[in-house]
């Protein structure tokens, strides 16, 4: 996934787990690099399988996994380097924020004396207001929960943060600051992996992917590759010209042209020459627009892809 | 920040942990009551006279039945509880090994029920002390011993039950063998089937210790 140059942080090799006959992962190898990753595929694609063996929690059946070169099951000084948000909601209810937060923080290697000062360092930095400290967990919102499962990962500064849904009930000033503590984090050099649901927000965050279906790896690498590797298919696109009668006509005599339609709600004079077109070949299409539009005499205002999101590509991945 | 895991720095995180959990104040409110209720029970039903064998009755009734039944419910659900909130993940990614962990999780719960004991062996004290029960001041330093011990044997096998799950067991052989079910996410081992045994048997001699109308319900062979 990671260009040649950069040493894995996560490095699959072979890698399944089965249980009982029912296959979770079959037999992938992977590698993720430093910076953020998004991990994406359907229910049952084998996502929690594999975040379970990477933060340590089941051993594989078949296969390595390493994180930062070493298997993480029943290992300390991989697990060290590791942060765990899961996607569970359950937290102990009767439990005040600071208290299970001190004791986690002592499990993880901080002093006794050091872990309050700790906790409360955490707490700022995911954004959990202080009248909320010395409250049960069980009267937490949705949201507050997040940042408390959030804060607990982040205990012992881990290179790797490994998220499951970590967006999941927060509201959207909450997801915004979410994204900017993760990036920030990978700025800091903590490698983030990220599962979600949310894809518009992976693709955001993530400029690499890595897509799993029915157990298997059925994509990884940055977003930008992945959009390369589809063409060849067919492209959605956005357009606006001074002559889009024209330019649609010449498209069609060219053989590019699978279909389109007129978007003309945005100019003040209800019609902007827009068109949104499905080209059937993307690389003849770009290779010839040039000598298309100088040929006609056409004035190009603007053109951009409507496809090619992480959507598209997971859709047409998993299809 | 990520250096070595201290054993005796976990060992304060967890029981921190361990102490939140079991010390809320609808937990603390159950165990008052149950003394209370049980402590005043005694006190209106030890005849006169019988004050000795009262406080062998109940010291047999505290070790044999009271401290293995607690710890059975107390340890063999320490790390399944923890299955069943679905908040294992947040200790299983700690920087520890699982033996460690489990290690953790078994010294303080023990500690925990340790506490408690004491106090229930001294209030069982004091109740002695106000029914005028003789040679207390020689028993108690036995009892505490006996159930210091105590509490760490039944401790560690019922931890070591909590473990088990259903497809690894069987039912023994023999019923002396200890064996276990899972019922309700518990185990129940056999040993509690003992510990019915037991309270049959002292059952059986109620009309020594209490008023024939305590005992009326009580039909023995």
């Amino acid at each position: 996934m990671s260009g040649e140059s950069i040493t894995p942080v996560i490095q699959a090799t072979e890698l399944s787990r089965w249980y009982g006959i029912v296959m979770g992962l079959n037999n992938i190898s992977f590698e993720i690099g430093p910076g953020l990753t998004g991990l994406v595929g359907p229910n049952g694609a084998g996502k929690s399988t594999l975040i379970k063996i990477i933060t340590g929690q089941l051993r594989p059946s078949d296969g390595a996994l390493t994180v930062f070169g070493a298997q993480p099951w029943n290992n300390p000084e991989v697990l060290r380097d590791i942060g765990f948000c899961p996607e569970d909601d359950a937290l102990p209810d009767h439990l005040r924020a600071r208290t299970w937060l001190r004791g986690l923080a002592m499990l993880s290697g901080i002093a006794p004396s050091a872990a309050p000062d700790h906790v409360d360092a955490i707490l700022d930095r995911v954004k959990l207001e202080r009248v909320h400290w010395e409250k049960p967990l069980g009267q937490f919102s949705k949201g507050m929960r997040q940042r408390v499962k959030l804060a607990q990962a982040l205990l012992h500064h881990p290179r790797l943060l490994v998220l499951d849904e970590p967006m999941n009930g927060l509201d959207p000033m909450g997801r915004q600051e979410v994204q900017r503590i993760l990036k920030q984090l990978a700025v800091e050099g903590t490698t983030v992996l990220i599962s979600s649901h949310i894809l518009h927000e992976l693709e955001a965050l993530c400029p690499e992917i890595l897509i799993l279906n029915w157990g298997r790896v059925i994509a990884s690498g940055s977003q930008l590759a992945l959009q390369r590797r589809l063409q060849g298919t067919e492209a959605n696109l956005h357009i606006r010209c001074s002559d889009p009668v024209r330019f649609t006509r010449v498209l069609f005599e060219a053989d590019l042209l699978l279909g389109f339609d007129s978007t003309d709600n945005d100019g003040d004079d209800g019609n902007d020459g827009g068109l949104d077109l499905r080209v059937n070949d993307p690389q003849r299409f770009s290779d010839s627009l040039v000598d298309l539009l100088t040929d006609n005499n056409i004035a190009l205002h603007e053109l951009r892809s409507r496809d090619r999101s992480l959507q598209d590509i997971f859709e047409k991945m998993t299809e | 920040m990520n250096s070595a895991v201290n054993f005796g720095g976990a060992l304060r995180g967890m029981w921190a942990l361990v102490w939140a959990q079991r010390c809320t104040t609808g937990t603390i409110v159950r165990w008052g009551i149950g003394a209370c209720a049980l402590g005043f029970l005694m006190l209106l039903t030890i005849r006169s006279g019988q004050e000795k064998e009262w406080l062998g009755w109940v010291i047999g009734f505290y070790v044999q039945f009271l401290i293995p039944l607690t710890c059975l419910n107390v340890c063999g659900s320490m790390m399944r509880a923890e299955v069943q909130a679905n908040t294992l993940s947040f200790l299983c990614t700690r920087p520890l090994r699982r033996h460690t962990l489990f290690l953790l999780q078994y010294l303080c719960h023990v500690f925990w029920l340790q506490l408690i004991f004491l106090a229930g062996t001294l209030g069982l004290f004091a109740l002695g002390i106000v029914k005028h029960a003789e040679g207390l001041g020689a028993l108690l330093p036995t009892m505490l011993l006996t159930q210091f011990l105590a509490i760490f044997a039944w401790s560690a096998l019922s931890a070591l039950l909590g473990l088990l799950h259903q497809p690894t067991l069987h039912p023994p052989s023999h019923p002396h063998l200890v064996g276990a079910k899972r019922n309700g996410g518990r185990p129940v081992c056999y040993l509690v089937f003992n510990l019915i045994d037991f309270c049959r048997i002292r059952a059986m001699r109620c009309h020594d210790y209490f008023p024939r109308r305590w005992c009326r319900f009580v039909h023995l062979p």
